[in-house]
């Protein structure tokens, strides 16, 4: 029979070994998170779609209203789409770092009840809004085969910016879901520190206009701008579908890269040291 | 008979919890008083505790509240993590801790089935294959597909007991998870623990403040005090000692005065023996008696004493008051005598009440617990069904032949 010990002088990484062990538990987090969000809704799955639908026209409107004249684009539709490429993405990056840091505050009942590897659970809610990325992501693109609007697709770009912002958003959501026990602010916090990244990232805000008034002017602004590990990888993203011309900046990319790489160690390594902390500060 | 092997060891683990533990606090206030006074915040739930657990054995844990069963067995399932020491077991353990920790009230009984079932740590084939059995032996075929927020708090229990009973680990812990659910429910799970522990693989560690269920689930039990073993014995020798240390404590209740004194209040209940002797422990057929105290701070007409005795579960089973009296001012002794009552064994609890005519002046619930022990019946001649009511008190009868 399998032995097992528990002591007080553990390797912290040992729970990772049960991971295994609880796949069927993962799965059915998932599928519970899935259910309870959509039953007793009247759009149901719709509302994947429809709410990044609705922030898009908000955003796209005012971004078309500020920027006309001062870029080269200046029609409505480009602006949907150039602002819409943005909120997609963002909707992942927001959705998995809120979504993961309540999700030990929300099991809070089984946490104190059960033993599992407690990483499933920040693991387990960034799954869904990969889902609704999906689905919007398609939506984006049959709406642009609608309307002839030019889309231009560069998969391994597109793959690699996609994994380093899923890569980070799950770093900030497993580091926030143990910061979040210990200290209630961040619940609190969080919706405004979201706030101040959307609109320092490069998605409402035309990056050409930054470049034209600002890095021109200041190209210290710009190296600080990207010294966000997020900034490059949303821009790379948009310029994915966007942009026929990507010249992408492998320097950039590899420095998100590592940065994700550094944070998702970090924020696993510090998650699992106080793991076994989360249950005695509930 | 081969020599059984240690299947779970605890050894030298103590657990050390900080008062008001959070961070936020720790960072703020603590650091702060702590520039004046280094105050000890400390506190120790479990102190050194070494034990085995032989294959096949089924161990009771019994203590008092707060005296570190539960986190005791939160250790042991992986819960909370020692301070010192380790524990060590072979095989696959499942904690049984709170009966459907992890329902979602949205999901349908039989989603909550998998969902819950993966928590316990079964893979979802396991769950699959043994689907018909949870959910006959739940007996809820009816309301499988209706969302568990729609059921009563006994279906509830009733379907999540179900799953773990079908968890098939070489350890259970559970946790005062038979003191849900009708009797005939609890009937069933106890039973279905018997057949579980019948071929004498499976090992349990069993909380229970039910000294019935202890005797006869368990072999052997361990008594909690205060964060450390009293005593690792067989069953019955530590009940007794747990039962005991109860009676010697039980008439020190501190009772709580009501916050504005008007008339009156009561001062202290006793629970004696014919003999005068305190003591909560009495056998089916001795006489015991209910001494209360009453302070009368004016004189009041109407003045009502009563007592009400109930079950464990809080099942009110009668009422007795005194007639309306005239106290003087002054300490009165209220005495009630059991008399001719015959509970059945187990324990039940005592309601005091002081009144004046509707109004109650002073009102302690479950202010004593009492417990009554098994014994040899006085009445030999006649069929006693010690499961079927709290009463043994039996009824006269006739018998004439008519045709």
């Amino acid at each position: 029979m399998k032995k097992t010990i528990i002591s007080s002088g553990q390797n912290i990484f040992h729970s990772i070994y049960d991971i295994p062990v609880f796949s069927g538990l993962f799965r059915y987090l998932v599928f519970r998170d899935f259910i309870i969000r959509y039953r007793n809704t009247f759009l149901g799955i719709g509302w994947s779609v429809f709410r990044p639908l609705l922030q898009i026209i908000l955003f796209g409107s005012v971004s078309y209203l500020i920027n006309k004249g001062r870029t080269t684009h200046t029609d409505l539709l480009h602006s949907f789409f150039d602002v819409g490429a943005g909120i997609i993405v963002w909707q992942l990056i927001s959705s998995i770092t809120t979504e993961g840091s309540n999700a030990l505050l929300q099991n809070s009942s089984i946490i104190s009840k059960i033993y599992f590897p407690r990483i499933i659970l920040p693991l387990a809610s960034s799954i869904l809004p990969l889902v609704d990325f999906i689905i919007t992501f398609l939506i984006f693109i049959l709406i642009a085969l609608f309307t002839n609007y030019p889309i231009h697709f560069h998969i391994l770009y597109f793959t690699i910016s996609i994994l380093i912002l899923f890569m980070l958003s799950l770093s900030f959501s497993i580091f926030l879901s143990v910061m979040n026990v210990f200290f209630r602010d961040i619940k609190l916090l969080l919706p405004y520190v979201l706030q101040v990244v959307f609109f320092s990232l490069p998605i409402f805000i035309d990056i050409e206009i930054l470049r034209s008034e600002l890095f021109s002017h200041y190209p210290i602004v710009e190296k600080i701008y990207f010294l966000n590990p997020l900034a490059y990888p949303v821009l790379l993203f948009k310029k994915t579908l966007l942009s026929s011309n990507l010249d992408a900046d492998i320097f950039k990319l590899l420095y998100s890269f590592i940065g994700g790489l550094i944070l998702l160690v970090f924020s696993a390594f510090y998650f699992q040291k106080k793991e076994r902390l989360i249950v005695e500060y509930f | 008979m081969p020599q059984k092997k240690v299947i779970l060891r605890v050894s030298e683990v103590s657990k050390k919890f900080n008062k008001n533990a959070t961070l936020v606090s720790d960072l703020w206030i603590t650091s702060w008083k702590n520039i004046f006074k280094k105050k000890n915040e400390e506190f120790w739930a479990l102190r050194n505790i070494n034990f085995e657990i032989l294959q096949g054995d089924r161990i009771g844990l019994v203590g008092k509240n707060g005296s570190g069963k539960s986190t005791l067995l939160k250790i042991i399932s992986n819960i909370i993590r020692p301070t010192t020491g380790y524990v060590e077991y072979y095989g696959r353990l499942s904690g049984l801790l709170e009966v459907g920790a992890g329902f979602h009230g949205d999901l349908s009984g039989r989603e909550n089935i998998f969902l819950y079932g993966s928590i316990l740590g079964m893979q979802k084939k396991e769950i699959k294959t043994k689907l018909d059995e949870i959910i006959a032996f739940s007996e809820l075929e009816k309301f499988i597909d209706t969302p568990v927020k729609h059921y009563s708090s006994g279906m509830y229990v009733r379907l999540a007991f179900s799953v773990a009973a079908h968890l098939d680990p070489d350890i259970l812990l559970l946790d005062e998870v038979l003191a849900v659910g009708d009797i005939s429910f609890q009937k069933k799970c106890i039973l279905k623990i018997k057949d579980l522990i019948k071929d004498g693989n499976k090992t349990i560690l069993f909380v229970s403040h039910n000294m019935h269920q202890v005797l006869s689930l368990c072999n052997k039990a361990i008594l909690l005090h205060n964060g450390t073993i009293e005593q690792y014995d067989n069953t019955e020798k530590v009940v007794e000692c747990y039962l005991s240390k109860f009676r010697e404590n039980s008439n020190e209740n501190n009772i709580t005065r009501p916050d504005e004194i008007t008339l009156g209040y009561i001062e202290k209940v006793e629970v004696k023996s014919q003999h005068n002797e305190n003591s909560s422990h009495f056998k089916i057929n001795e006489p015991f008696k209910i001494v209360i105290t009453v302070s009368i701070e004016k004189e009041t007409e109407g003045m009502v004493v009563s007592i009400g005795i109930s079950s464990e579960t809080e099942i009110p089973l009668f009422t007795s008051w005194t007639k309306p009296l005239n106290l003087q001012k002054g300490k009165h002794q209220v005495t009630f005598y059991s008399n001719d009552l015959l509970l059945v064994p187990g324990n039940y609890l005592i309601n005091v009440a002081l009144a004046v005519g509707d109004v109650a002046l002073h009102y302690l619930p479950n202010i004593r617990r009492i417990q009554i022990e098994e014994t040899v019946l006085p009445f030999q001649d006649r069929i006693i069904n010690y499961k079927s009511g709290f009463l043994l008190n039996q009824m006269e009868y006739s018998i004439n032949k008519i045709d």
